[in-house]
């Protein structure tokens, strides 16, 4: 895919572009430069378009109207918050350490990035198509990790430091189970790569990989789900940022636009658990809908199967989106000791146990 | 082990109780009145704003005397050619003085309402308008005669003639 990529912006530059014999190091780093602004700009604009979503659900399910008055439906709200985060004051403590400080939220926030790098959007829609996509997502995901302790132990501030420190503890046991889901799914796709294990779940709502062992899959896509929500400190497992017992957690001491890529990051790691959660259980862009029916609508036309492709993986991932917002005006927060022992004590023995019998049902 | 899975399973189970209650509210309608655009109608005897209708009023100073505050300046002329306005009991009465100013200062209101009770031809009211609020406490004294004496009028039209020869073209 990506040498692709390059071979043709090189055909395009060569056409049309007065510049020639231009080392292919350069192409490369142009198809750096526009696939990332790509991704930055699309992970932004979902990141604006998730925090109004979260906030007109969050109304809904209140009996409350939400932010409806900036723009049409209040849509144009998320732009209204980034001025204003824009143009607040940028405060560091003085008891912070500058460095750590400053440099937190953008390690959290290219971890979250680095996801969407990886993630196939459709057929032939994607940045990068990885032989080891899985284990490169569970790799730079870390990177969220290391952003949150470093804002929490260089804020220099009480409530910061627990809230980086009950992060850590979360997602580290939480990336356990979910670790576990990832194996079984790889035991059964036999591949690490992302588009491979979406084309063997082909066909329709059959083949996906919720319903190929019911239901044990069905308990697995429902600790995946569970352990993603924790990962990216979603309400019942929002410890790390209990505003009614540390104010804000790691990012107490933020404000502006460095607030701002904490807030992105998170929105941004929702649709990336959710992205990887439709991908590995709910055939990522494959239709529900049987092949023939699909044939018949669109033909050979590789154009909209792609576009056809991005649609269902929006919908699944939205609709996954939602339902983490839902259960989050939904049900109260966990108690520290409470969410460790679901990890340990239910999500770590039943995924251990699903994929033991996956196995077993794979041999005979 | 039994306790162990009835705990998780009833774990399961009140979430999706608890969804279910939460997805109702989402699909019903919503609570919220959007203030500005839709407001609440007012019951009938709400005391808000005093308005007043200085054409009907006969400055008989009844409100000025009883308002517990002291809120109501009235000001009045003796009138050329008495004006016949009806009471509140349908009978004609001649109104001897008029008005050249009624002012309420509104800052000081404790909205009773008790001006408006002995009106004789129920020129003092209490609106339902209660947005009362304003930047400025100068803005907060209304005022409501339009005098038929020409006693305000004649001021205006000293301070325009200066404007006037350079108006003319």
């Amino acid at each position: 895919m990506l040498k692709e990529y390059i071979d043709a912006i090189k055909a395009f530059a060569e056409q049309y572009l007065p510049v020639v014999n231009v080392p292919v190091e350069l192409w490369y780093i142009v198809w750096l430069f526009i696939f990332g602004s790509v991704v930055l700009g699309g992970m932004m604009t979902f990141a604006g378009l998730g925090a109004y979503m979260e906030r007109r659900v969050a109304g809904f399910l209140q009996s409350r109207l939400g932010p409806n008055r900036v723009g049409p439906e209040g849509l144009l709200q998320f732009m209204a918050d980034g001025i204003k985060l824009v143009m607040k004051e940028d405060l560091i403590p003085a008891a912070a350490d500058k460095i750590l400080f400053r440099l937190a939220p953008y390690i959290l926030f290219v971890g979250t990035l680095g996801v969407f790098a990886a993630l196939p959007f459709s057929k032939y829609v994607g940045i990068t198509n990885l032989n080891l996509g899985l284990l490169y997502i569970l790799a730079i995901s870390s990177l969220v990790v290391i952003g949150i302790i470093m804002a929490g132990w260089s804020s220099g501030n009480k409530w910061s430091l627990l809230g980086g420190m009950r992060s850590a503890a979360q997602i580290i046991s939480y990336e356990v189970p979910i670790g576990i889901c990832f194996l079984t799914i790889i035991m059964m796709a036999g591949s690490l790569n992302m588009n491979k294990i979406i084309e063997l779940q082909q066909g329709s709502i059959i083949n996906w990989f919720i319903f190929r062992y019911p239901p044990l899959t069905m308990a697995l896509f429902l600790i995946y789900f569970i352990a993603s929500m924790a990962e990216v400190n979603r309400t019942p497992f929002d410890i790390p940022e209990a505003e009614s017992e540390i104010v804000g957690g790691y990012h107490t001491e933020y404000s502006g636009m460095r607030f701002a890529f904490f807030y992105m990051g998170e929105y941004g790691n929702m649709f990336a658990v959710s992205a990887i959660a439709s991908i590995l259980f709910l055939g990522g862009w494959q239709s529900p809908l049987p092949f023939f029916i699909l044939n018949a609508i669109f033909g050979d036309y590789a154009v909209l199967t792609a576009i056809e492709g991005f649609g269902w993986f929006l919908a699944k991932v939205m609709s996954l989106v939602f339902l983490m917002m839902w259960l989050r005006w939904t049900l109260p927060r966990y108690r520290v000791d409470q969410m460790m022992s679901l990890c340990w004590k239910v999500l770590l023995p039943f995924s251990l146990a699903c994929m033991l019998i996956i196995g077993i049902w794979m041999m005979i | 082990m039994v306790n162990y899975f009835k705990s998780i399973v009833l774990g399961l189970w009140s979430v999706l109780v608890g969804m279910a209650i939460t997805i109702k509210y989402l699909l019903t309608k919503k609570a919220t009145m959007e203030y500005p655009d839709e407001r609440w109608p007012m019951p009938e005897r709400f005391r808000g704003m005093v308005k007043c209708d200085s054409n009907k009023c006969i400055s008989c100073l009844y409100c000025v005397n009883i308002c517990p505050v002291s809120l109501i300046t009235l000001e009045n002329v003796k009138a050329d050619v008495p004006a016949k306005v009806i009471n509140l009991e349908g009978k004609e009465m001649k109104r001897l003085k008029d008005v050249t100013k009624f002012e309420v200062d509104i800052s000081k209101c404790i909205f009773c309402g008790l001006c408006t009770e002995g009106c004789p031809t129920g020129a003092i009211y209490m609106s339902k308008d209660y947005e009362l609020a304003c930047y400025n406490r100068k803005d907060m004294v209304y005022q409501y005669a339009t005098p038929s004496q020409p006693a305000s009028t004649a001021a205006p039209a000293v301070t325009a003639a200066p404007a006037t020869p350079e108006g003319k073209s």
